[in-house]
């Protein structure tokens, strides 16, 4: 398949045949397993980060990408996704949290959700697959997401059959990138940004993220 | 005709392109709005009132097949999504009569309210109902409504959950129901919103009436029940 041709071929299928989650919907969720792992929380002040990041974002459109299985799913036409500005590691209240992470080689994307955008369940695909076949070792990348505001009714962010909502300015989960399926929506009235921090992982990364499971 | 349909056309008088139809109905709510404060089961979030589980591949293949966009609850909301910087211009449901569906009247005989206004209401891939009130009697004056408590509205799951399908109350979230699950809440004090960000369609059951001693006894059974969980 060429996996560039997304109106004709199925990126969601296309993904979840590397998925190793059993995409069982009766199955309750296991946090840290199968769910989301809850890291901690990164508070700081990120009011003028959000406005910096807010005049550079563009409209993202992701939901191209997934236009076949979009008309497969009968809804035309798609949905907004979200908005967005990559390179933003620099910024000083997200370089500290991009030093906590413990990755090399990490990016951070600044991602807004306005009311009524969605982005519709899918896997991540962070190396790109562009020789079709299985990333080597898809453990030494991980994705983190780190909330900038406080939970507004109407938010929610979906990692397999477990929800996050309800969260405070700060809170960073991280799950299996490969494996779970996810998708973010806001049905409320207010803004939703967010970090999305991508590296290879250190020695300190995996003992957070251990050290995180434990407590869960 | 049921009263509450008769009276529900008053909100027309309105323009809501010129006002928030959001702090109209927010000023009769009795909500604390705390997004911070963890949700209770009951008035402060739903009721699960219990399974109504049939066969309803049928009765979902008949609906969805001649259910009609519901375009224009976003354009009687257009100020506020005006607000939001976001473009009114897009379906937040599908629905349909079901009074020739047999599985779905039965559920409304169950339920027993009179003079109910029944309808299937299908939210596909990319629909969203944003945080609202909602406005069963129209208030076409500013006061509240006289007697809340004597309607009500039930919703029940005519499919088992999917990945991507959420119904917010407050400040809970149901998700990963079973088909025929039914929940209720205070339609006059709880905001909520609905959203398909999954691959499957989300079929369910929406039925607003007056309360009888049926409808009160099996709600009062469902309000027991969740506070043997508390």
């Amino acid at each position: 398949m060429d996996f560039n041709d997304y109106q004709d071929n199925s990126r969601w299928d296309y993904l979840k045949q590397f998925s190793t989650w059993h995409h069982d919907e009766s199955i309750p969720p296991k946090k840290g397993i199968d769910g989301l792992t809850y890291i901690g929380n990164f508070a700081d002040d990120f009011n003028d980060a959000i406005a910096e990041c807010k005049k550079e974002a563009k409209l993202h459109d992701w939901s191209e990408r997934h236009s076949f299985d979009f008309e497969r799913a009968g809804h035309h036409p798609i949905p907004s996704a979200y908005y967005q500005v990559k390179g933003k590691q620099t910024i000083p209240v997200f370089a500290k949290i991009v030093y906590a992470l413990g990755m090399i080689n990490s990016r951070a994307t600044f991602h807004l959700q306005k009311p009524g955008q969605m982005m519709a369940e899918h896997h991540d695909n962070i190396m790109g697959r562009s020789d079709n076949g299985l990333d080597p070792h898809p453990e030494e990348t991980r994705r983190f997401v780190i909330m900038l505001d406080d939970w507004h009714r109407g938010q929610v962010f979906h990692v397999g059959n477990d929800s996050l909502t309800r969260w405070k300015k700060g809170d960073c989960i991280t799950w299996e990138w490969k494996d779970m399926p996810h998708s973010t929506a806001n049905s409320g009235w207010s803004d939703r940004p967010m970090l999305i921090v991508t590296g290879d992982v250190t020695d300190k990364t995996i003992k957070l993220v251990e050290d995180a499971r434990s407590k869960l | 005709m049921n009263n509450y349909i008769k009276i529900s056309d008053e909100w027309k008088q309105y323009d809501w392109s010129k006002e928030s139809r959001w702090n109209h109905l927010k000023r009769h709510s009795n909500y604390h709005f705390d997004e911070s404060r963890a949700p209770v089961p009951g008035h402060d979030s739903y009721t699960y009132v219990g399974n109504f589980a049939d066969d309803f591949d049928e009765a979902i293949k008949t609906c969805s097949a001649r259910c009609i966009d519901f375009a224009e609850w976003a354009q009687i909301n257009s100020y506020d999504f005006n607000q939001a910087n976001v473009s009114p211009d897009f379906v937040v449901y599908s629905r349909t009569k079901v009074d020739d569906i047999p599985v779905l009247m039965n559920i409304e005989e169950q339920i027993g309210m009179h003079d109910c206004h029944t309808r299937y209401n299908l939210q596909r891939l990319g629909q969203t109902v944003p945080d609202h009130i909602d406005d069963i009697f129209g208030r076409n004056t500013p006061g509240p409504d006289p007697h809340p408590e004597e309607v009500r509205r039930f919703v029940i799951m005519l499919d088992d959950w999917h990945r991507g399908q959420i119904f917010q109350v407050g400040n809970a979230s149901w998700t990963n129901w079973k088909k025929g699950d039914c929940i209720t809440w205070e339609w006059n004090d709880m905001p909520h919103s609905t959203c398909n960000f999954g691959w499957a369609d989300r079929p369910m059951l929406q039925i607003t009436g007056y309360m009888t001693d049926k409808s009160r006894a099996l709600l009062s059974k469902a309000e027991e029940n969740l506070n043997g969980l508390q």
